[in-house]
């Protein structure tokens, strides 16, 4: 079971396209990142169920102020399935790793912010480093960009941190397999079962996050027991 | 002296732009060469054992310990001449026989 959640939503052509080829290389669910733009959430999710793939709504928020990133929270976390906050500055790098309503951290847009008090934070509040992988692939490897890569998954390694990949896929081409697009970290110095960053921890995430929209969830710990059940 | 290091056949679609058989060797090794080196390629030792035109798929023949240096390669491919490539790895086998019974059972799409 696959989950790619870090696509780009193609902006000229017809997302079906890239749905289409998720389904055919194997994803079950398939999440876009919504940074810069707001996503057509139930046109992607009409034509996800008729493909027969899993959408999942994400939001990205990217900002220097960690006021902006709280309203942000308060407004959507009941609306969203995964939040992803690119921090821009220390102070929100900081709250983004400290908030209950963040799932994932993204530092592709300040990658100097991911540092091992940072990656430390992550690990004790359970928090996710997503690795976009799309420069990688299409734009092909420099060594600025494999360092910069490669120094992300050591420390996300060193202190446990969990890893999850995306392709940021926008056309069909740019898409992988998943056991394909996994095996790259090898590549970048991943030690470990890289298969899991593509499937058991989005699916996690995700399956925790749709149990809290439901019905059911009341508060923190606090669930409605089952109906018609003593 | 160690006995005969165990292989593995790694069937491959190649999507997007129809290349022939050298050029995907060519483009097999460069990527394998540009990623590991020659330590990787030496611990790899990639082969192409097959390549069918009509479908535009191979095999590729390496040692069971490069399988996923391969597998990596291969997906880190996006170009050739600047024309967007992908290839793909759809199966892993153990003979040679077996990987080529799998490529000819595609659908055939080049020319």
């Amino acid at each position: 079971m696959f989950y790619d959640i870090g696509l780009t939503y193609p902006e000229e052509d017809d997302p079906r396209e890239l749905l289409r080829e998720a389904k055919e290389l194997g994803y079950k669910g398939i999440g876009f990142s919504s940074l810069g733009y707001p996503l057509p959430f139930k046109a992607l999710i009409k034509a996800c169920n008729k493909i027969g793939l899993d959408y999942v709504k994400r939001l990205d928020i990217s900002s220097h102020n960690k006021v902006v990133i709280k309203e942000a929270l308060r407004k959507y976390r009941r609306e969203v399935e995964v939040i992803v906050v690119h921090p821009l500055s220390v102070e929100a790098a900081r709250l983004a790793a400290r908030d209950s309503r963040v799932d994932v951290l993204n530092f592709h847009l300040k990658p100097e912010l991911f540092e091992p008090v940072e990656a430390k934070m992550m690990a004790l509040n359970g928090k996710v480093l997503e690795v976009n992988l799309r420069e990688l692939i299409s734009n092909g490897a420099t060594l600025r960009l494999i360092h910069l890569y490669r120094r992300m998954i050591y420390l996300a390694q060193s202190f446990k941190v969990e890893i999850l990949i995306s392709s940021g896929a926008s056309k069909p081409i740019e898409l992988r397999r998943p056991r394909d697009l996994a095996s790259i970290l090898l590549f970048l110095g991943f030690k470990g079962d890289f298969r899991r960053t593509l499937s058991e921890v989005p699916f996690r995430i995700v399956s925790t996050n749709r149990a809290k929209l439901s019905k059911r969830f009341v508060a923190r710990g606090v669930w409605l027991a089952d109906e018609g059940k003593i | 002296m160690r006995g005969r290091s165990k292989r593995r056949y790694l069937v491959f679609k190649l999507s997007g732009s129809h290349l022939n058989e050298r050029e995907v060797r060519k483009l097999i090794v460069a990527s394998v060469l540009k990623y590991y080196g020659l330590k990787g390629y030496g611990d790899s030792l990639p082969r192409l054992a097959y390549f069918d035109r009509e479908r535009v798929a191979g095999v590729i023949a390496c040692l069971k310990e490069g399988v996923d240096v391969i597998r990596s390669s291969l997906a880190l491919i996006s170009k050739y001449k600047g024309k967007e490539v992908r290839l793909e790895t759809l199966k892993i086998t153990g003979t040679l026989r077996k990987a080529i019974r799998i490529v000819r059972s595609l659908t055939p799409t080049g020319s």
